[in-house]
């Protein structure tokens, strides 16, 4: 197989965690695919860029970082930055206790500043080690583990009625 | 010493090392409040993970796959490509479009320079086209890469295009010109050449051209965006050789 043959082959593995880090970053799932299929349109322009043997995973969560962040400028300019609550693809398509939870996670997800979300999409989603993290977002470690916690801590306050597992009695002292 | 939110956070996402896991763990163990605290951040990363891993059992859609093996793939900055020569000198180079266009654009130059001989020369242009004439066209037509002689018109391996024809790869030895042809309408169309590598140069012995001369990266960019597989092996090179280069 040829070099990018096996490349495109890799790609094709990986489709299903870039559609997952896709959705943690974008509310709705047609957004979420077409930042999956933007960035796989500019990692093969410069797949050449990757080293073999190195993680694609990360590499690509690099560039959909850069492609999201793109686009939410974009969508600035274009004052179409927020869009209507429950605009999701999931609405009204199941009513069970998970379902819920995952409304719920993700409408918290929504609430963060975008550089916390793609922390916590980056480490607490995709399961990156803080270096790894760190590197997709070009940011020192430090600046990394401040987001993460600063993101959690808001996550945990927003979760707070919705969690069956919390038991009502925490006040956060920060 | 209570931890701090970002020792116990660092604990749950796997972060600590040996050491000062063991001394948190020996505090959780002792400490109920500090446990669920841990236990709180344990359950977060649960949800999120749930939150967001059904998406993996969901069937990739079709458009997405598409983009994958149909995306065109870009073009690496020479400098680049230099260094990745060096670091994995088997790894070969596959399509870069500027390349080719660059390719054609040097073909269509040097081809015209041997066109000018039209009827004895290797090339000749008709409505546009670059055929293989003379001696390659004969090349062409019943050259088996395995019987290359060491001068003249060489063949170097052949392969399907994308469009279902049989194209090979070839070399003027005496004219320091490297090529591929496709076949088509009973014609050889050149689709691109390039002068050899300088390395070809360097690399003579005794003054005699080395058999395997460095075959062009333009060309090489070519090849892969023509071809719809692997070369032929010697086997199917000889039959299409004996079918004069029809589809089977």
């Amino acid at each position: 197989m040829t070099a990018l043959g096996d490349f495109r082959e890799q790609l094709v593995q990986l489709l299903s965690r870039l559609r997952r880090f896709a959705r943690s970053l974008a509310r709705n799932a047609a957004d979420a695919d077409d930042l999956v299929q933007l960035s796989v349109e500019r990692a093969l322009l410069r797949w050449q860029q990757w080293q073999p043997g190195s993680r694609l995973d990360s590499w690509m969560f690099g560039i959909m970082k850069n492609a999201w962040i793109d686009e939410l400028r974009s969508r600035q300019r274009q004052s179409q930055m927020f869009l209507p609550e429950g605009s999701g693809a999931e609405v009204g398509v199941r009513s069970d206790e998970r379902h819920q939870d995952a409304m719920a996670i993700q409408q918290a997800m929504a609430q963060l500043p975008e550089e916390q979300r793609l922390t916590v999409a980056l480490v607490l989603v995709e399961g990156l080690s803080y270096k790894e993290a760190a590197e997709v977002m070009e940011v020192p470690i430090g600046t990394l583990t401040s987001r993460l916690a600063r993101a959690r801590e808001a996550l945990m306050r927003q979760l707070n009625d919705a969690d069956p597992l919390r038991r009502g009695d925490d006040h956060d002292t920060h | 010493m209570t931890p701090t939110d970002t020792l116990l956070m660092a604990y749950v996402d796997g972060e600590l090392d040996a050491d000062a896991r063991a001394r948190l763990e020996a505090q959780l163990a002792n400490d109920p409040q500090l446990a669920a605290r841990v236990q709180r951040e344990r359950n977060l990363r649960a949800r999120l993970q749930a939150a967001f891993d059904g998406v993996l059992q969901e069937p990739v859609p079709q458009r997405l796959l598409d983009v994958v093996s149909r995306s065109e793939a870009g073009v690496a900055p020479v400098s680049e490509l230099a260094a990745r020569r060096v670091r994995e000198p088997k790894v070969a180079r596959w399509p870069r479009w500027s390349a080719l266009a660059a390719s054609v654009l040097l073909g269509l130059i040097l081809g015209a320079a041997l066109y000018r001989s039209q009827f004895s020369g290797p090339l000749a242009l008709r409505d546009g086209q670059m055929l293989a004439q003379g001696a390659l066209r004969t090349a062409l037509d019943t050259q088996l890469a395995r019987n290359r002689p060491a001068s003249g018109a060489q063949v170097g391996y052949s392969f399907l295009s994308k469009s279902g024809d049989y194209c090979r790869s070839f070399t003027l030895a005496g004219q320091d010109l490297s090529g591929i042809a496709c076949r088509s309408g009973g014609q050889w169309q050149v689709q691109a050449t390039a002068r050899p590598a300088a390395a070809a140069v360097t690399g003579e012995a005794g003054g005699l051209r080395m058999a395997a001369s460095p075959w062009p990266e333009a060309l090489t960019a070519t090849v892969d965006a023509l071809r719809a597989g692997d070369p032929l092996d010697a086997e199917a090179e000889q039959q299409a050789v004996q079918r004069g280069w029809t589809r089977p």
